[in-house]
């Protein structure tokens, strides 16, 4: 699914406030140098936007949403980048955070900031009030994870992230999965976005 | 209805509840958290959880907190990162270990409140700090297992190579007194009496026999347990090499090596050779008076199929019950060199090779006929390895 290279833009400029402010709360909150940067942003129907990852194993974290807009925000780590950044997290010298608890546990709050700073970021463009569900975290295969989460008919609003810590850099991917029906208010908003900066 | 009759729900949880105002002033505070922090509703209902949790005030929760209050997603804190949200102590003494949810309530006048759910995870938490501390106890372990088997390696190394040196030095002095000893006997014995040239004889004697112990000593400093030169070795052709080495000897003794179906062995080559040549060497030797040496060289497979069982059977004088571990010693002769010639190595030769192969080589009486077997286990190739006969 093509945007417009304005849209693009706006779209990778959200995804970047998004990560931005978690970046300065996991550095206000660990007192450790967070490097947190969106690479590449698609907007598409579907989630095989990420399909280089589809068998692997992962580590995710989904949050609900619901209001004027329907879906779930999601960051996805494959499991050996999730527990290296675990391993950073924790200043664990060793870097080997086997224990699913310890890694379960970290992660899932890792996930909750990122998450709500681009959720923060894509509410404030989208409007309204949205309620959203406590964060979850689940392991298991990429397919397996996201399939009973979309349809063919989800937009997806797909960012690949960098995450660096000290010396430790992964990727992971965040997902906002729109359920059907948003993609044109999700369009118009973008527009509105460009529209408004224009202005200013 | 009270806040305290809205949130009464919250005591039959099995989690730490507290509901408290945008500002953190509580409204409700649960029976689980009364009992983990002996502080009653009395003491927390209309105060500001600040007071007695004044890091809440910080940013790093604080801020975090207000979004939720304000319409942001729940926060999270968790265990691993914070170690707790609502401080308290459990009954060790010892801080409980806390996940933490903040997430936002909306009350009927339509003011923001956010509810602070709290699981303790001590118990899960000192178990996972137990894993680690034994998963790093056992890695220090293996840590120093290994400096000392390095170690132990380097040294095992170190005397090889010393006891290598050592008879290899010692060769050239043995046999060049041996050659002396032979010229002298040669040349001048007819100067010698009849007990000059017996002293010179126990002499040559004297010196062949260290000659044979130095070369023997130098075999066994020269097993090595070096992997890489092993290879697939077809033990049917190597008692094929070593029946021909010792055919002038078979013919002395008038004896005869029957050999039947051998197997491939991932195995030194020569160590094999001078295995089986030890092994029938000994079988030849130790034969009865007046009895003719009959060999006998089978094998066949252990009852789980992962190891082959290779017999050298003899009908010769046998080894009594309590010889039959030290016979594989260095030096342990069970007579003395009149009768039976021998330096006491070779059979500690073989256990070195047996092992070094992964092995194992025990002697005991022969089935079927006074006389000995000496029985041999080396790991089987492949699981379809086959017998081949010779």
């Amino acid at each position: 699914m093509e945007l417009k290279p304005d849209q693009q833009d706006a779209l990778c400029e959200l995804m970047n406030i998004g990560v931005g402010m978690a970046a300065a709360e996991l550095h206000e909150m660990l007192e450790l140098p967070i490097k947190l940067s969106v690479v590449e942003v698609a907007l598409a129907k579907g989630v095989e936007v990420s399909s280089d990852d589809t068998g692997r194993d992962m580590s995710a974290v989904f949050m609900g949403f619901s209001g004027p807009y329907e879906g779930t925000a999601s960051l996805l780590f494959p499991a050996d980048s999730a527990r290296n950044l675990t391993a950073a997290l924790l200043r664990d010298e060793e870097g080997e955070v086997e224990l699913d608890a310890v890694r379960a546990g970290a992660l899932t709050e890792v996930g909750n900031i990122l998450l709500n700073g681009i959720m923060g970021s894509m509410g404030n463009m989208l409007g309204g009030h949205l309620d959203y569900s406590v964060p979850d975290y689940v392991e298991g295969n990429h397919g397996d994870l996201l399939r009973h989460r979309s349809s063919p008919d989800t937009l997806v609003a797909w960012a690949r992230t960098r995450f660096g810590i000290e010396e430790v850099s992964v990727d992971g991917s965040i997902l906002v999965l729109f359920r059907v029906g948003s993609f044109q208010e999700l369009l118009s908003a973008l527009d509105r976005m460009i529209s408004d900066e224009e202005v200013a | 209805m009270t806040a305290a009759d809205s949130f009464r729900l919250l005591n039959h949880l099995p989690i730490g509840a507290c509901v408290a105002t945008a500002d953190l002033r509580v409204v409700f505070w649960n029976v689980r958290l009364q009992e983990w922090t002996g502080l009653s509703p009395e003491d927390m209902v209309d105060a500001p959880l600040t007071h007695r949790f004044p890091h809440l005030a910080k940013p790093r929760y604080g801020k975090r907190i207000a979004r939720v209050a304000h319409g942001g997603p729940p926060a999270t804190f968790s265990a691993q990162l914070h170690g707790s949200l609502l401080t308290c102590l459990g009954p060790d003494g010892r801080e409980r270990k806390q996940n933490a949810t903040v997430s936002r309530l909306v009350r009927d006048d339509g003011d923001p409140l956010v509810l602070i759910s709290i699981e303790d995870v001590t118990d899960a938490v000192k178990r996972t700090q137990a894993f680690q501390d034994m998963r790093a106890q056992a890695l220090r372990e293996l840590e120093a297992r290994k400096v000392v088997q390095s170690e132990l390696a380097r040294s095992n190394r170190d005397l090889a190579d010393f006891a290598g040196i050592v008879s290899h030095d010692l060769q050239a002095p043995a046999r060049q007194a041996k050659r002396f000893a032979e010229l002298l006997l040669a040349s001048h014995s007819d100067q010698l009496d009849e007990s000059g040239r017996t002293l010179l004889a126990h002499l040559t004697t004297c010196a062949s026999r260290m000659e044979s112990l130095v070369r023997d000593v130098l075999a066994y400093s020269k097993i090595t347990t070096d992997q890489d030169d092993r290879e697939l070795v077809d033990l049917g052709v190597v008692a094929e090499g070593v029946l021909q080495d010792l055919r002038s000897r078979i013919r002395e003794y008038e004896g005869s090596v029957e050999v039947g179906a051998l197997p491939n062995v991932v195995a030194q080559p020569t160590q094999m050779r001078q295995l089986l040549l030890n092994l029938i060497s000994n079988a030849l030797k130790f034969h009865r008076p007046q009895a003719p040496p009959r060999v006998q060289l089978k094998a066949s497979t252990s009852t789980d199929l992962k190891h082959w069982v290779i017999e050298v059977v003899d009908n010769g004088i046998g080894i009594p019950a309590n010889k039959r571990n030290s016979i594989f010693g260095m030096f342990q002769r069970l007579h003395n060199a009149s009768e039976y010639e021998g330096t006491g190595v070779g059979l500690a030769v073989c256990k070195k090779i047996v092992e070094r192969h992964g092995g194992t080589i025990v002697a005991c009486d022969n089935a079927d006929e006074p006389g000995t077997c000496v029985r041999i286990e080396l790991p089987a190739a492949t699981s379809s390895s086959t017998l081949r006969a010779s």
